[in-house]
């Protein structure tokens, strides 16, 4: 049984839709030598960082699954999210992480900015989505 | 039996963590705002006295938000073009900078 969680009652407000263009941001990210192919190399690279810590990795891996899985009932015909709003999903959970690692974990962080559009692309495209994930 | 003790802190810590984890995890059919709000609140939180919950969200382009936090801040969330996240209070908030 899932324990009991307080959300958090509050209105929000979608603004614009996602679009599927490059972002304006993540135009100067760092020259990597590395690179993070696919969401998997980024949770072991979180796994292995020491700029996150124990509760924070479990958390984040979490919340990469849950992803993952809106991706999956996405791609198996589930229309909960649109592909916008889970553009919109991937980009925030991103977002945290690159908070976590920009100040501790240069390398990771670099990485993390160079991949950004490609890991979506390869979330967002079904084929091959599903040739990873499946 | 003494030679139990590790094992059985081992699992009351790995439930631990699992129930922290659960609360932090939101259902894989929570309305979209809601999943927004509660990253949203980590990403702020991350940088900033926490802000408590999430109140309401605008999306001002991609990776660039303007964020209304129960502690009555408002934040500018976005990504800048190296990477960073940047939490600034918001332009014109009472919490902005006088």
């Amino acid at each position: 049984m899932l324990p009991a969680c307080a959300a958090p009652v509050a209105m929000g407000q979608a603004g614009p839709p996602a679009d599927s263009a490059r972002a304006s941001a993540l135009q100067a990210c760092p020259k990597m030598s590395k690179e993070i192919v696919d969401l998997d190399v980024l949770a072991d690279g979180l796994k292995h960082s020491n700029a996150v810590g124990l509760f924070e990795k479990v958390r984040l891996k979490s919340s990469i699954d849950e992803l993952i899985g809106r991706m999956k009932a996405f791609h198996g015909g589930a229309r909960s999210y649109s592909l916008a709003q889970l553009q919109e999903q991937y980009d925030v959970l991103m977002m945290r992480i690159a908070s976590q690692l920009q100040d501790k974990d240069l390398a990771l962080h670099g990485q993390l900015c160079n991949a950004w559009d490609s890991l979506w692309s390869q979330l967002a495209d079904r084929g091959r989505f599903t040739e990873k994930f499946s | 039996m003494p030679h139990h003790q590790p094992m059985r802190r081992w699992w009351v810590g790995a439930l631990t963590l699992w129930s922290l984890a659960a609360c932090q995890s939101p259902s894989k059919t929570a309305p979209h705002g809601n999943l927004m709000r509660e990253q949203l609140a980590q990403v702020v939180g991350q940088q900033s006295p926490p802000c408590g919950a999430v109140l309401e969200y605008v999306r001002h382009g991609r990776l660039d938000y303007r964020v209304e936090c129960a502690s009555g801040q408002v934040f500018r969330v976005r990504v800048g073009a190296d990477g960073r996240v940047v939490v600034k209070p918001y332009e014109g908030s009472a919490s902005a900078p006088q």
